[in-house]
Protein backbone atom coordinates (compact mmCIF):
# COMPACT_ATOMS: atom_id res chain seq x y z
CA UNK A 1 0.00 0.00 0.00
CA UNK A 2 1.69 3.13 -0.81
CA UNK A 3 1.92 6.17 1.45
CA UNK A 4 1.46 9.53 1.29
CA UNK A 5 4.63 10.38 -0.18
CA UNK A 6 5.18 7.68 -2.93
CA UNK A 7 1.31 8.50 -3.95
CA UNK A 8 2.37 12.45 -3.82
CA UNK A 9 5.38 11.61 -6.12
CA UNK A 10 3.39 9.85 -8.57
CA UNK A 11 0.48 12.27 -8.63
CA UNK A 12 3.63 14.73 -9.36
CA UNK A 13 4.85 12.39 -12.09
CA UNK A 14 1.45 12.69 -13.16
CA UNK A 15 1.10 16.41 -13.45
CA UNK A 16 4.53 16.90 -15.13
CA UNK A 17 3.30 13.98 -18.17
CA UNK A 18 0.30 16.33 -18.56
CA UNK A 19 2.39 19.47 -19.25
CA UNK A 20 2.33 21.52 -15.90
CA UNK A 21 5.42 23.36 -14.93
CA UNK A 22 7.34 22.31 -11.58
CA UNK A 23 7.03 25.89 -10.46
CA UNK A 24 3.16 25.50 -10.75
CA UNK A 25 3.37 22.17 -9.07
CA UNK A 26 5.79 23.11 -6.17
CA UNK A 27 2.73 25.16 -5.14
CA UNK A 28 -0.21 22.84 -6.00
CA UNK A 29 1.77 20.37 -3.98
CA UNK A 30 1.64 21.92 -0.89
CA UNK A 31 -2.24 22.61 -1.54
CA UNK A 32 -2.53 19.24 -1.92
CA UNK A 33 -0.66 18.22 1.13
CA UNK A 34 -2.89 21.02 2.89
CA UNK A 35 -6.26 19.70 1.90
CA UNK A 36 -5.23 16.40 2.77
CA UNK A 37 -4.35 16.76 6.08
CA UNK A 38 -7.73 19.08 6.56
CA UNK A 39 -9.38 15.76 5.16
CA UNK A 40 -7.76 13.54 7.37
CA UNK A 41 -8.78 15.43 10.04
CA UNK A 42 -11.91 15.35 9.57
CA UNK A 43 -12.26 11.49 9.60
CA UNK A 44 -10.97 10.42 6.30
CA UNK A 45 -8.40 7.85 5.92
CA UNK A 46 -5.26 8.73 4.26
CA UNK A 47 -6.22 7.31 0.74
CA UNK A 48 -9.54 8.68 0.87
CA UNK A 49 -8.39 11.92 1.84
CA UNK A 50 -5.89 12.24 -0.98
CA UNK A 51 -8.45 11.18 -3.70
CA UNK A 52 -10.88 13.48 -2.67
CA UNK A 53 -7.74 16.30 -2.81
CA UNK A 54 -6.86 15.23 -6.12
CA UNK A 55 -10.02 15.78 -7.33
CA UNK A 56 -10.83 19.04 -5.75
CA UNK A 57 -7.75 20.80 -7.22
CA UNK A 58 -9.27 19.59 -11.08
CA UNK A 59 -8.26 18.99 -14.53
CA UNK A 60 -4.81 19.63 -15.24
CA UNK A 61 -5.08 19.71 -18.86
CA UNK A 62 -7.59 22.84 -18.11
CA UNK A 63 -5.06 23.95 -15.56
CA UNK A 64 -2.12 23.52 -17.79
CA UNK A 65 -4.12 26.04 -20.19
CA UNK A 66 -4.81 28.39 -17.50
CA UNK A 67 -1.21 28.69 -16.70
CA UNK A 68 0.24 29.35 -20.46
CA UNK A 69 -1.95 32.13 -20.70
CA UNK A 70 -0.20 33.85 -17.77
CA UNK A 71 2.91 33.06 -19.22
CA UNK A 72 2.40 33.04 -23.18
CA UNK A 73 0.75 36.74 -22.95
CA UNK A 74 0.83 38.80 -26.50
CA UNK A 75 3.87 41.04 -25.72
CA UNK A 76 6.14 37.90 -25.60
CA UNK A 77 4.06 36.43 -28.99
CA UNK A 78 4.97 39.65 -30.99
CA UNK A 79 8.11 39.44 -29.65
CA UNK A 80 9.19 36.06 -30.91
CA UNK A 81 6.93 37.05 -33.71
CA UNK A 82 9.83 40.05 -34.41
CA UNK A 83 12.81 37.52 -33.59
CA UNK A 84 11.47 34.96 -36.86
CA UNK A 85 10.63 37.64 -39.07
CA UNK A 86 14.40 39.11 -38.49
CA UNK A 87 15.96 36.11 -38.66
CA UNK A 88 14.20 35.46 -41.81
CA UNK A 89 15.36 38.45 -43.25
CA UNK A 90 18.96 38.04 -42.40
CA UNK A 91 18.83 34.30 -43.84
CA UNK A 92 17.78 36.53 -47.16
CA UNK A 93 20.33 38.46 -46.90
CA UNK A 94 22.62 35.95 -46.77
CA UNK A 95 21.25 33.85 -49.58
CA UNK A 96 21.64 36.69 -51.08
CA UNK A 97 25.11 37.25 -50.77
CA UNK A 98 26.24 33.92 -51.15
CA UNK A 99 24.72 33.62 -54.89
CA UNK A 100 28.08 35.03 -55.46
CA UNK A 101 29.64 31.32 -54.64
CA UNK A 102 27.22 29.91 -57.12
CA UNK A 103 29.93 29.03 -59.59
CA UNK A 104 31.97 27.01 -57.40
CA UNK A 105 29.45 24.15 -55.69
CA UNK A 106 32.19 23.30 -53.30
CA UNK A 107 32.46 27.28 -51.92
CA UNK A 108 28.78 27.05 -51.75
CA UNK A 109 28.71 24.15 -49.78
CA UNK A 110 31.93 25.36 -47.44
CA UNK A 111 30.17 28.69 -46.96
CA UNK A 112 26.51 27.14 -46.01
CA UNK A 113 28.47 24.48 -43.42
CA UNK A 114 30.48 27.53 -42.01
CA UNK A 115 27.67 29.96 -41.63
CA UNK A 116 24.92 27.10 -40.21
CA UNK A 117 27.29 25.86 -37.72
CA UNK A 118 28.06 29.82 -36.65
CA UNK A 119 24.91 30.54 -36.31
CA UNK A 120 24.11 27.30 -34.17
CA UNK A 121 27.07 27.76 -32.20
CA UNK A 122 25.97 31.49 -31.12
CA UNK A 123 22.43 30.07 -30.47
CA UNK A 124 23.92 27.81 -27.90
CA UNK A 125 26.19 30.87 -26.53
CA UNK A 126 22.56 32.71 -26.64
CA UNK A 127 20.66 29.73 -24.87
CA UNK A 128 23.60 29.30 -22.34
CA UNK A 129 23.90 33.31 -21.14
CA UNK A 130 20.14 32.76 -20.66
CA UNK A 131 21.14 29.51 -18.35
CA UNK A 132 24.00 32.06 -16.82
CA UNK A 133 21.09 34.91 -15.63
CA UNK A 134 18.95 32.00 -13.62
CA UNK A 135 22.42 30.69 -12.20
CA UNK A 136 22.67 34.51 -11.30
CA UNK A 137 19.18 35.08 -10.62
CA UNK A 138 18.84 31.52 -7.93
CA UNK A 139 21.94 32.98 -6.25
CA UNK A 140 20.77 36.80 -5.95
CA UNK A 141 16.93 35.43 -5.18
CA UNK A 142 15.84 37.91 -7.30
CA UNK A 143 13.79 35.31 -9.63
CA UNK A 144 10.01 34.95 -9.38
CA UNK A 145 8.50 31.25 -10.71
CA UNK A 146 7.20 33.86 -13.80
CA UNK A 147 10.75 34.78 -15.05
CA UNK A 148 12.30 31.33 -14.33
CA UNK A 149 9.52 29.94 -16.97
CA UNK A 150 10.39 32.57 -19.10
CA UNK A 151 14.23 32.09 -19.17
CA UNK A 152 13.21 28.21 -19.61
CA UNK A 153 11.11 28.95 -22.73
CA UNK A 154 13.76 31.06 -24.11
CA UNK A 155 16.68 28.69 -23.13
CA UNK A 156 14.31 25.92 -24.83
CA UNK A 157 13.53 28.13 -27.85
CA UNK A 158 17.21 28.64 -28.87
CA UNK A 159 18.65 25.51 -28.05
CA UNK A 160 15.66 23.99 -30.88
CA UNK A 161 17.07 26.42 -32.91
CA UNK A 162 20.53 25.53 -32.17
CA UNK A 163 20.10 21.96 -32.97
CA UNK A 164 18.59 22.58 -36.55
CA UNK A 165 21.51 24.75 -37.46
CA UNK A 166 24.41 22.50 -36.18
CA UNK A 167 22.79 19.27 -37.65
CA UNK A 168 22.18 20.94 -40.78
CA UNK A 169 25.63 22.90 -41.16
CA UNK A 170 27.24 19.20 -39.59
CA UNK A 171 25.97 16.90 -42.59
CA UNK A 172 26.78 20.29 -45.25
CA UNK A 173 30.44 19.73 -43.81
CA UNK A 174 30.26 16.04 -44.46
CA UNK A 175 28.86 16.58 -48.15
CA UNK A 176 31.83 18.88 -48.22
CA UNK A 177 34.37 16.80 -46.68
CA UNK A 178 33.32 14.11 -49.19
CA UNK A 179 33.26 16.03 -52.29
CA UNK A 180 37.04 17.98 -51.02
CA UNK A 181 38.43 15.76 -49.24
CA UNK A 182 37.23 11.90 -50.44
CA UNK A 183 35.63 11.16 -46.97
CA UNK A 184 32.35 12.02 -44.99
CA UNK A 185 33.95 12.40 -41.86
CA UNK A 186 38.05 12.37 -41.21
CA UNK A 187 38.06 12.83 -37.27
CA UNK A 188 39.10 16.39 -37.34
CA UNK A 189 38.64 18.10 -33.51
CA UNK A 190 35.88 20.32 -34.73
CA UNK A 191 33.99 17.71 -36.45
CA UNK A 192 34.12 15.67 -33.64
CA UNK A 193 33.44 18.31 -31.29
CA UNK A 194 29.97 19.50 -33.34
CA UNK A 195 29.00 16.07 -33.04
CA UNK A 196 29.20 16.24 -29.54
CA UNK A 197 27.53 19.51 -29.54
CA UNK A 198 24.72 18.06 -31.53
CA UNK A 199 24.53 14.86 -29.21
CA UNK A 200 24.23 17.28 -26.24
CA UNK A 201 21.57 19.56 -27.64
CA UNK A 202 19.57 16.58 -28.92
CA UNK A 203 19.81 14.88 -25.04
CA UNK A 204 18.58 18.55 -23.70
CA UNK A 205 15.90 18.61 -25.46
CA UNK A 206 14.39 14.69 -25.31
CA UNK A 207 15.52 14.62 -21.48
CA UNK A 208 14.22 18.39 -20.03
CA UNK A 209 10.58 18.02 -20.15
CA UNK A 210 9.98 21.07 -18.39
CA UNK A 211 11.44 24.57 -19.44
CA UNK A 212 12.95 25.24 -16.08
CA UNK A 213 14.78 21.56 -16.23
CA UNK A 214 16.46 22.81 -19.64
CA UNK A 215 18.27 25.76 -17.94
CA UNK A 216 21.38 24.29 -16.00
CA UNK A 217 21.43 22.10 -19.05
CA UNK A 218 22.17 25.39 -21.07
CA UNK A 219 25.21 26.69 -19.81
CA UNK A 220 26.84 22.57 -20.42
CA UNK A 221 25.84 23.03 -24.01
CA UNK A 222 27.57 26.80 -23.98
CA UNK A 223 30.85 25.10 -22.20
CA UNK A 224 30.82 22.62 -24.87
CA UNK A 225 30.94 24.92 -27.82
CA UNK A 226 33.50 26.89 -25.77
CA UNK A 227 35.88 23.64 -26.11
CA UNK A 228 34.73 22.18 -29.85
CA UNK A 229 35.25 25.88 -31.27
CA UNK A 230 38.34 27.41 -29.26
CA UNK A 231 39.57 24.03 -28.36
CA UNK A 232 39.61 22.09 -31.21
CA UNK A 233 41.15 25.25 -32.88
CA UNK A 234 43.79 25.31 -30.19
CA UNK A 235 44.38 21.91 -30.13
CA UNK A 236 44.32 20.38 -33.57
CA UNK A 237 46.81 20.58 -36.29
CA UNK A 238 44.92 20.15 -39.59
CA UNK A 239 42.40 22.02 -41.65
CA UNK A 240 41.29 24.14 -38.40
CA UNK A 241 44.16 24.70 -36.28
CA UNK A 242 44.99 28.07 -34.61
CA UNK A 243 48.50 26.86 -34.20
CA UNK A 244 47.70 28.13 -30.10
CA UNK A 245 50.72 26.81 -27.38
CA UNK A 246 48.57 28.28 -24.18
CA UNK A 247 44.67 27.13 -23.04
CA UNK A 248 44.43 29.17 -20.73
CA UNK A 249 41.81 31.34 -22.05
CA UNK A 250 39.41 28.28 -22.60
CA UNK A 251 40.50 26.95 -18.79
CA UNK A 252 39.17 30.54 -17.47
CA UNK A 253 36.20 29.96 -20.30
CA UNK A 254 35.36 26.39 -18.64
CA UNK A 255 36.20 27.24 -14.86
CA UNK A 256 33.77 29.99 -15.00
CA UNK A 257 30.92 27.67 -16.57
CA UNK A 258 31.67 25.26 -14.17
CA UNK A 259 31.46 28.11 -11.22
CA UNK A 260 27.57 29.21 -13.01
CA UNK A 261 26.23 25.30 -13.52
CA UNK A 262 27.25 25.11 -9.72
CA UNK A 263 25.11 28.54 -8.55
CA UNK A 264 22.23 26.74 -11.52
CA UNK A 265 22.08 23.31 -10.02
CA UNK A 266 23.10 23.04 -5.98
CA UNK A 267 20.15 23.63 -3.60
CA UNK A 268 19.65 27.06 -2.55
CA UNK A 269 20.64 26.68 1.09
CA UNK A 270 23.83 25.51 0.45
CA UNK A 271 24.33 28.66 -2.21
CA UNK A 272 23.30 31.14 0.25
CA UNK A 273 25.17 29.36 2.85
CA UNK A 274 28.48 31.73 2.65
CA UNK A 275 25.63 34.65 2.77
CA UNK A 276 23.81 33.39 6.23
CA UNK A 277 26.72 33.05 7.84
CA UNK A 278 27.93 36.53 7.13
CA UNK B 1 -25.38 27.79 -7.52
CA UNK B 2 -23.31 30.96 -8.77
CA UNK B 3 -22.52 30.63 -12.66
CA UNK B 4 -18.64 30.13 -13.02
CA UNK B 5 -18.88 33.34 -15.37
CA UNK B 6 -19.56 34.95 -12.14
CA UNK B 7 -16.91 33.19 -10.37
CA UNK B 8 -14.50 34.07 -12.71
CA UNK B 9 -15.14 38.09 -13.00
CA UNK B 10 -15.59 38.45 -8.95
CA UNK B 11 -12.63 36.30 -8.13
CA UNK B 12 -9.77 39.10 -8.85
CA UNK B 13 -11.92 41.51 -6.71
CA UNK B 14 -12.64 39.33 -3.77
CA UNK B 15 -8.56 37.65 -4.14
CA UNK B 16 -7.24 41.79 -3.47
CA UNK B 17 -9.80 42.50 -0.87
CA UNK B 18 -8.97 39.04 1.46
CA UNK B 19 -5.04 40.43 0.66
CA UNK B 20 -5.87 43.34 2.45
CA UNK B 21 -5.72 41.69 5.54
CA UNK B 22 -2.50 40.76 5.21
CA UNK B 23 -0.24 37.95 3.58
CA UNK B 24 -1.62 34.63 3.33
CA UNK B 25 -1.34 31.85 0.85
CA UNK B 26 -3.08 30.27 -1.78
CA UNK B 27 -5.23 27.21 0.13
CA UNK B 28 -6.73 29.96 2.97
CA UNK B 29 -7.59 32.17 0.37
CA UNK B 30 -10.02 29.15 -0.96
CA UNK B 31 -10.94 28.20 2.52
CA UNK B 32 -11.26 32.13 3.50
CA UNK B 33 -14.30 32.96 0.27
CA UNK B 34 -15.89 29.51 0.79
CA UNK B 35 -16.51 30.28 4.93
CA UNK B 36 -17.29 34.18 4.25
CA UNK B 37 -20.02 32.84 1.29
CA UNK B 38 -21.67 30.26 3.32
CA UNK B 39 -20.22 27.83 1.39
CA UNK B 40 -21.94 29.23 -2.14
CA UNK B 41 -19.04 29.65 -3.53
CA UNK B 42 -16.77 27.21 -4.10
CA UNK B 43 -13.53 27.64 -6.58
CA UNK B 44 -12.16 24.81 -8.51
CA UNK B 45 -8.80 24.92 -6.34
CA UNK B 46 -6.37 24.33 -8.94
CA UNK B 47 -7.78 27.12 -11.17
CA UNK B 48 -6.82 29.43 -8.37
CA UNK B 49 -3.40 29.40 -8.94
CA UNK B 50 -2.99 30.85 -12.46
CA UNK B 51 -4.99 33.78 -11.28
CA UNK B 52 -2.58 34.48 -8.55
CA UNK B 53 0.59 33.89 -11.15
CA UNK B 54 -1.78 36.76 -13.60
CA UNK B 55 -1.80 38.98 -10.36
CA UNK B 56 1.59 38.99 -9.67
CA UNK B 57 2.62 39.02 -13.42
CA UNK B 58 0.87 42.38 -13.54
CA UNK B 59 2.31 43.73 -10.70
CA UNK B 60 -0.51 43.83 -8.37
CA UNK B 61 0.82 41.32 -5.96
CA UNK B 62 4.16 40.07 -4.95
CA UNK B 63 5.31 36.69 -3.37
CA UNK B 64 7.92 34.71 -1.84
CA UNK B 65 8.24 31.15 -0.18
CA UNK B 66 8.35 30.99 3.42
CA UNK B 67 8.50 27.81 5.93
CA UNK B 68 4.57 26.83 7.07
CA UNK B 69 4.04 25.29 10.69
CA UNK B 70 4.22 21.87 9.14
CA UNK B 71 8.02 22.05 8.26
CA UNK B 72 7.10 22.60 4.13
CA UNK B 73 7.69 25.18 2.06
CA UNK B 74 4.92 27.78 1.22
CA UNK B 75 3.81 30.34 -1.22
CA UNK B 76 2.48 33.58 0.57
CA UNK B 77 1.33 36.10 -1.08
CA UNK B 78 0.74 40.27 -0.25
CA UNK B 79 -0.84 43.02 -1.92
CA UNK B 80 1.39 45.77 -3.26
CA UNK B 81 0.66 49.04 -3.79
CA UNK B 82 -0.79 49.08 -7.37
CA UNK B 83 -2.82 46.10 -6.12
CA UNK B 84 -4.41 48.33 -3.77
CA UNK B 85 -5.31 51.13 -6.03
CA UNK B 86 -6.43 48.88 -8.78
CA UNK B 87 -8.56 47.22 -6.02
CA UNK B 88 -9.95 50.70 -5.35
CA UNK B 89 -11.10 51.08 -8.86
CA UNK B 90 -12.74 47.45 -8.78
CA UNK B 91 -14.44 48.06 -5.78
CA UNK B 92 -16.12 51.56 -7.28
CA UNK B 93 -16.94 49.70 -10.13
CA UNK B 94 -18.77 46.40 -8.44
CA UNK B 95 -20.41 49.11 -5.82
CA UNK B 96 -22.42 50.52 -8.85
CA UNK B 97 -23.35 47.84 -10.19
CA UNK B 98 -24.71 46.31 -6.91
CA UNK B 99 -25.96 50.15 -6.00
CA UNK B 100 -28.03 49.84 -9.41
CA UNK B 101 -29.16 45.69 -9.21
CA UNK B 102 -30.23 46.96 -5.62
CA UNK B 103 -32.51 49.84 -6.88
CA UNK B 104 -34.17 48.10 -9.43
CA UNK B 105 -34.94 44.58 -7.25
CA UNK B 106 -36.19 47.09 -4.11
CA UNK B 107 -38.69 48.92 -7.31
CA UNK B 108 -39.42 45.48 -8.52
CA UNK B 109 -40.39 43.83 -5.07
CA UNK B 110 -41.36 46.86 -3.42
Amino acid sequence: MPDLEQRIAAWRAEMVRAGLSSTALDELEAHLRDQTSELIRSGLSEETAFQNATRKLGNPAAMRKEFEKVHHSPRSEAKLNIAIWTSALLLLAVGMAAKDFSHDRNSLLLFANVFMLTAGYLCVFLSGSVGIIYAIGRWTQKLTPAKEDSLGNAARGFNRLAAVLAGAGFMLGAIWARLSLGKFFNADPREIGTLCVFGWLLLTIIMCRTPRASLPMTIGGSMFVCIAWLGAGMWSSGLHSYGATSYWPLEILVAAHLLFLALALLPVNVIHLGKAQS
Amino acid sequence: MITKELVAASAEPMILSLLTKGETYGYAIIQEIKKLSGDKIEWTDGMLYPVLHRLEDRGLIQSRWAEAENGRKRKYYSLKNDGKKALKKQREQWLTVHDTLAKLWEEKYA
